[in-house]
């Protein structure tokens, strides 16, 4: 911990000498905004023309740029706005707050992405993705549900298992290497109905944020991606509405100002009704079943004076799901976030944040006199999170971003407890865990020349196992057995078991070649020191989590990255090639067989492996005109070497695929009417294959060879769906109908291959393929807004 | 007790997954050509200390799609060993080639060990096993579900009690039989340790998810078995009832408890266990 202090104090140092080397200049600050609502614009670009320098805004909508003193005519744009042009005499140091119009309300353009248009040049930032709500309304969507996991999916470098399996892999990272963040406070569990939609309602979010790789130094604890998810600030001019019906849910979403433009609010509802079709079922088994999902959102902001802002926003999310009165079960994750955005000078922009999140699920059986044994059984994440960022823009060549944070989490891992009077079981409580993940930070970004750009930074993490607990000891050079426990060493509250540290470099290049093309390259390094105690294919909401400790190391990817860049035809078309190169090392894995529910010496269940993945992506985008969607493709290599998996030899993980190929458009026929389709092609997955069958006491047994030896035959699948715009010219109140339909050419899919003896004959035996979508699904979804 | 906690759970999760998949999900037959390896042995044996009831069984593993009985391995040297010096020499059956009937049944707390050596000469050893002593079945009683439609049967379910020792680790197993048919449906298999339960009178848990009908007379072991062979039970459940779905866990070689003597790295299919029995028989009336 000394050494973070040190840096510490050493950022501060150089703030504090800024003054030094920046006397001269002027500074024009402010913020960029949306018109029509007063939602800050990500990432909107600051062009000064006279000197070809510029900024853009960060992720509240703010800039800076340090200037001599004089006049300049200085532009400021956002893809889908019309640019706004401004002179200013800048003699002293200036706010301003810019409003852009967007051209979609003017226009018949149509664009879909959200930031400056030549970004994907010209940002030193690379394997990242942004992805806009309102591009994504617009393509076709599972039960007319938009859904950010599921097309996040779509884009190059992003895999899953299959159809239906929570959560997604990034450049071969398992589902628990993504860092999922909704207006930064975690979520643990990003799925609604075991993973076949994503807790984020669309209407309640403004911005979606891949990083794949080049993470930046702010981002940390997780190996392979950060998904940053920021809800909407709610509209600060006019009460408004957004809403939809649908197949699969309804959900309203209402915002508006608070006090005079000064603050604003948005609350935001979804629940689905599959259980009220349920209950339309004359049939007795399957009436009485409950399943359903709810998101509330809400988040208020308020500005208080010139320097501050308050944002303050909340999550709730639930599944609930009933099996007749035989069975209960339900999760979700529950988190508020206050932050607070000051202003130190006009060149040094904070932000302080306070989070606390709570993922839990719960399992029972309720009491009944059907019911011999009812339990209930609970397990809980909860954390703590408090983070100081700071922006100091020390001029338009250099600007430096650093913070720290302090994490504590509370694992409860499960409690059980029987409730009737004649139960044959006993209470039991796994034990709780704790820990304390602490993180600083410093990442700089530095024009070098006109071409070359780089963002070099480091962070520093550390991580405490911390009590009260207790540690098994087992006899050294014996496997990891029950039976060779020797002793056991009981640790007090807040003593510290285990400390881990970490030094993650994280270094960015960009080299303009000319306005329309560039080089870029990205290493970083990750550490994770929580891990999702999961060894089946999809994920499962019952998973739990466990922390680094006595016998779970920190696990660590080193990945490198190398891309090329180009605009084509008036920043219309993006292109990029990346190849990269990822080394995992003390990844958790789990013997065969292993047991981790309920277990209280886990520790004999888990293996650790490294990994490595591979692959090149292409990506080609086009933003603007009648015509709008991407063509993605990705050619990659996921492996896994575990001492006791496959002889110790590298073999493919789940979710490797070697050809993912995906293609989504939109073109907008007439004023009325739009349509789109994706296309999805994908390698199979891996499966193990059996290489012979045997019997044990008359149960027939395969015997399974090679770990992920063969393949399900390739994956494929074509959605389609129109939208019709009901709209009124002049009217407040807009709407239209969406109408969709998911596997167009009712392809079967194979999730898995299992085998099985057959039900009449058990001496015959057979190969079974699961798909999960059988058949085309459609849907039909009416959209307002007021 | 009929099955474990966790297996509970993800049974009902698969169910909450059907409900809702029961209209787009479906499964379909194919074709596919796995690689298949050479034919190793599978042994299935056991000792128990009831008479007749012990025996060692030897066969040949089979490429999966292959139809038929599995291939038997004949005139092997079949020697089983405890820890009190027996060594007993087991004779093949003349009636079933490729059974080796144990004679004399097993005592309470002897360890035994199998030794075989193959008709091509490989010399392959079990692990030793502990003989535990069960609990005796408390009761063993049935219950009716009615038939609601004229052309179904009633449902017969046999409910067990039994009691738990106190203060020991523990490892269960309940094995059927119908009309003097072992029952080999996986997901049948039914077996439990005592973590929750340790030292309790655990009542009337249910033996059989498929149900009996009117008139069968069932015969119910219970097994007091060790660790390791829960351990492989567990193993085998997972591979054989449980695939399939969207949370299958990766399927494994199982290896069992008897392995070759020469290269620890070679090992036979199969397991070989002893256990303590109680047992029960009862007429579906």
């Amino acid at each position: 911990m000394k050494h973070l202090t040190q840096w510490a104090l050493l950022l501060l140092f150089s703030i504090s000498m800024s003054p030094l080397f920046a006397q001269q200049k002027a500074t024009l600050s402010g913020h960029v905004k949306d018109v029509a609502n007063g939602e800050a614009l990500i990432q909107a670009s600051v062009i000064v023309q006279e000197t070809r320098s510029g900024a853009y805004t960060n992720e509240y909508g703010f800039f800076s740029l340090s200037l001599d003193p004089g006049t300049y005519t200085i532009k400021f744009g956002y893809l889908g706005y019309e640019s706004q042009i401004l002179t200013v005499e800048l003699t002293e140091s200036k706010q301003m707050e810019i409003e852009l119009v967007n051209k979609d309300v003017t226009t018949q353009e149509v664009v879909i992405s959200s930031r400056a248009e030549d970004e994907n040049v010209k940002q030193v930032e690379m394997s990242t993705v942004k992805l806009q709500v309102s591009e994504l309304k617009k393509l076709p969507q599972l039960l007319g549900e938009v859904d950010i996991i599921r097309n996040i999916q779509l884009l190059p470098g992003v895999t899953t298992v299959g159809e239906g399996a929570t959560g997604f892999n990034v450049r071969g990272g398992n589902v628990d290497q993504n860092l999922i963040l909704l207006d930064e406070s975690p979520v643990y569990n990003s799925s609604h109905l075991l993973g076949f939609f994503s807790i984020f309602n669309a209407d309640a979010i403004k911005d979606v944020k891949l990083y794949k790789g080049g993470i930046p130094a702010n981002y940390g604890g997780r190996l392979s991606s950060v998904l940053d998810v920021r809800q909407k600030e709610g509209n600060n001019k006019r009460f408004a509405g957004t809403g939809g019906i649908g197949l699969l849910s309804s959900r309203l979403t209402l915002e508006g100002p608070l006090g005079s433009e000064k603050g604003s609010f948005m609350v935001a509802g979804r629940r689905s009704y599959m259980d009220l079709f349920l209950k339309l079922s004359p049939d007795s088994n399957i009436n009485n079943n409950t399943l359903y999902f709810y998101d509330l959102n809400a988040k208020v902001n308020y500005q208080i004076g010139e320097k501050d802002r308050l944002f303050l926003s909340a999550y709730s999310g639930n599944d609930v799901f009933g099996f007749q009165d035989q069975f209960r079960m339900s999760w979700g994750n529950q988190s508020a976030t206050l932050r607070w955005n000051h202003l130190f000078s006009d060149k040094l922009f904070s932000n302080f944040t306070a989070v606390y999140s709570d993922y839990r699920y719960q399992i029972g059986i309720p009491e009944s006199e059907d019911n011999n044994d009812p339990f209930d059984w609970t397990s809980h994440i909860i954390n703590y999170n408090a983070k100081a960022d700071f922006g100091w823009y020390a001029s338009p060549k250099f600007t430096l971003d650093f913070g720290a944070n302090a994490l504590l989490y509370r694992f409860k891992p499960g409690d059980v407890d029987f409730l009737g009077e004649r139960t044959n079981f006993n209470d039991f409580e796994l034990e709780h865990e704790h820990a304390l993940e602490t993180g600083v930070y410093a990442s700089a970004e530095q024009k070098v020349n006109d071409r070359l750009t780089l963002r070099y930074g480091v962070r520093l993490s550390a991580f405490q196992n911390i009590g009260a607990g207790k540690v098994f000891i087992y006899e050294e050079g014996k496997p990891r057995t029950v039976a060779n426990i020797v002793d056991t060493v009981t640790y007090g509250r807040r003593e510290v078991i285990e400390t881990f540290t970490g030094f993650e470099p994280r270094f960015s290049a960009n080299y303009v070649l000319d306005d329309q093309r560039s080089i870029k390259a990205s290493y970083n390094r990750m550490k994770q020191y929580i891990h999702l105690v999961s060894n089946t294919t999809s994920a499962t909401p019952l998973d739990i989590w466990k922390p680094s400790g006595s016998y779970v190391e920190p696990a660590t990817v080193d990945q490198i990255a190398l891309g090329y860049f180009q605009n084509f035809a008036d920043n219309q078309f993006e292109a990029s090639v990346e190849v990269y190169y990822k080394q995992f090392d003390k990844l958790l894995d789990f013997k065969d067989g292993a047991q981790l529910l309920f277990n209280e010496t886990i520790e004999t269940e888990l293996l650790s492996g490294e990994g490595r993945a591979y692959g090149a992506e292409v990506m080609v985008r086009k933003q603007k005109g009648k015509l709008t969607g991407w063509l993605g493709y990705t050619l990659s290599r996921t492996e896994r070497k575990v001492a006791g998996i496959n002889n110790g030899d590298y073999y493919p993980a789940n979710y490797d695929k070697l050809h993912d190929v995906s293609l989504v458009v939109n073109y907008q026929l007439s004023k009325k009417w739009d349509v789109s389709a994706n296309f999805a092609y994908m390698s199979g997955r891996p499966i193990t294959y059996p290489d012979g069958r045997y019997d044990f006491d008359g149960v027939i047994i395969p015997n399974y060879g090679n770990r992920n030896g063969a393949r399900t035959p390739a994956y494929h699948r074509l959605d389609l769906s129109a939208n019709w715009d009901l709209s009124k010219p002049d009217k407040r109140f807009k709407s239209s109908l969406s109408f969709g339909a998911y596997n167009v050419y009712n392809r079967r899919n194979p999730y898995s291959i299992s085998f099985r003896p057959n039900a009449d004959d058990p001496s015959i035996t057979e190969a079974v393929q699961l798909s999960i979508f059988g058949s085309i699904i459609p849907s039909v979804t009416y959209n307002f807004t007021f | 007790m009929k099955i474990k906690i966790n297996q509970l759970s993800a049974l009902y999760i698969s169910l909450a997954l059907l409900t809702l998949l029961s209209t787009t999900a479906c499964e379909d037959i194919v074709e596919i050509n796995p690689t298949n390896a050479e034919p190793r042995m599978v042994v299935n044996g056991r000792i128990t200390p009831f008479q007749g009831q012990n025996w060692v069984r030897l066969n040949k593993s089979q490429a999966y799609f292959e139809r038929g009985e599995s291939p038997v391995i004949s005139g092997a040297t079949v020697v089983l060993e405890d820890d009190a010096g027996r060594v007993d020499t087991l004779v093949e059956s003349a009636q079933t080639p490729g059974l080796y009937p144990i004679e004399q049944p097993g005592e309470i707390g002897r360890v035994y060990a199998l030794s075989i050596i193959t008709p091509e000469g490989e010399h392959f050893r079990s692990d030793p096993e502990r003989l535990t002593e069960a609990p005796p079945i408390d009761t063993a009683t049935y219950y009716v579900e009615p038939a609601t439609e004229a052309d179904e049967e009633d449902e017969y379910f046999v409910l067990l009690t039994a009691t738990d020792n106190a203060g020991t680790r523990d490892f269960y197993r309940w094995r059927y039989s119908i009309n003097d048919t072992i029952v080999t449906d996986p997901e049948e298999l039914s077996f439990s340790n005592d973590n929750f339960l340790d030292g309790n009178q655990v009542r009337d848990f249910q033996l059989n998810f498929e149900p009996f009908r009117q008139g069968d007379t069932i015969r119910v072991e219970q097994l007091t078995i060790t660790e390791d062979h829960f351990l492989y039970l567990n193993l085998v459940f997972n591979q054989t009832a449980f695939r399939g779905g969207l949370f299958d866990t990766p399927p494994a070689p199982i290896r069992g408890n008897v392995r070759s003597v020469d290269d620890g790295n070679i090992y036979a299919l199969g397991y070989f266990y002893a256990a303590g029995m109680a047992e029960k028989t009862l007429v579906m009336e």
